[in-house]
């Protein structure tokens, strides 16, 4: 097993990067900056109290930041990566991107 | 979960999530150009009734622009920053994101004096009826506003109805570039025709993020 390969696969054993909607999520955010919980859940297929508890975990873990911020449509729940989470996850795109190369 | 599976699934999510962010927005983008004729009538219809002087006319069509052509400018940075990101992920490891932010920034400062000398070739080619000024600045304008909306198509994956509005965004170019077409009937006709299609666009985009399409 290659070294990327294993680090890897010790990212992905972590809770945060243990599945694919946090992952998605994880990079969803990378690309876009921030989101609302709203749009979040608009996107995706997932119940509301799931797509909760996969916040609740990558808040947990440090990797975003979730806040509410009111705007004229009334309050919203923002989440956004924080630097650790653009780290971790600049750290996963870099890992597969040698996996996927090799 | 096999890891190529989960990471399969994790980019299907993540440009999932990204195609209905950037068709939401071109849902609202869609709507607010298609008020554009509708607020440019009202302004002349304005400016007729209360009998303002024709210099009056020549400030204050061209403010109606501003906001329109900045919600503009803002939606077509914003869309070249996720494609920097995007490129990030694909692109080579030796490509530091310093170097994609120093490349974005000459582009955007570039782009922002382009849609600016376009604009401004427009407007003082219509105020001294000069076609050739005016051509060259819509030709300008039409590529680049093609240009930005065919990247952000591409974040919210293409359709039909963007082709529809792309088509009817030249024709409405046109408006200033043929001389034919200075006549004021086929003038409203071809901006209704551009209001409508735009209209229909923003619906259909609405209705994919509604129903997933």
């Amino acid at each position: 097993m290659s070294e990327e390969l294993k680090k890897l696969m010790e990212l992905l054993s972590s809770q945060a990067f243990s599945s694919s909607a946090r992952i998605g999520i994880l990079l969803a955010l990378l690309y876009l900056g921030k989101m609302s919980f709203a749009d979040l859940l608009r996107s995706l297929d997932l119940p509301k109290s799931s797509l909760y508890a996969h916040i609740q975990v990558l808040e947990d873990a440090g990797l975003i930041s979730v806040r509410k911020v009111f705007t004229v449509d009334g309050p919203r729940t923002i989440i956004q990566l924080t630097d650790k989470g653009e780290e971790e996850v600049m750290l996963y795109i870099s890992l597969v991107k040698q996996l996927k190369f090799d | 979960m096999d890891v190529r599976d989960l990471v399969r699934d994790a980019e299907e999510i993540s440009r999932k999530i990204v195609r209905k962010q950037y068709r939401l927005t071109l849902a609202k983008y869609y709507l607010l150009w298609s008020t554009l004729s509708v607020v440019i009538e009202l302004a002349y219809g304005i400016l007729s009734y209360i009998h303002a002087p024709n210099l009056a006319y020549y400030f204050v069509i061209p403010i109606i622009y501003v906001p329109y052509l900045f919600v503009n400018f803002n939606l077509f940075r914003k869309a070249g920053q996720v494609y920097k990101r995007l490129a990030l992920t694909l692109k080579s490891s030796e490509e530091k994101e310093s170097t994609l932010m120093t490349k974005s920034k000459v582009i955007q400062v570039t782009v922002a004096f382009l849609y600016s000398l376009s604009f401004l070739l427009i407007y003082f080619g219509i105020t001294f009826s000069n076609l050739y000024i005016t051509g060259i600045g819509a030709l300008m304008f039409s590529v680049l506003f093609s240009v930005g909306l065919v990247r952000v198509t591409m974040l919210a994956g293409l359709k039909y109805y963007d082709l529809m509005a792309s088509v009817s965004l030249i024709a409405l170019t046109l408006n200033f570039v043929l001389p034919k077409f200075y006549l004021r009937n086929e003038f409203y006709l071809v901006s209704f025709i551009f209001t409508i299609i735009w209209i229909f666009a923003s619906y259909k985009s609405f209705i994919e993020v509604i129903e997933g399409e």
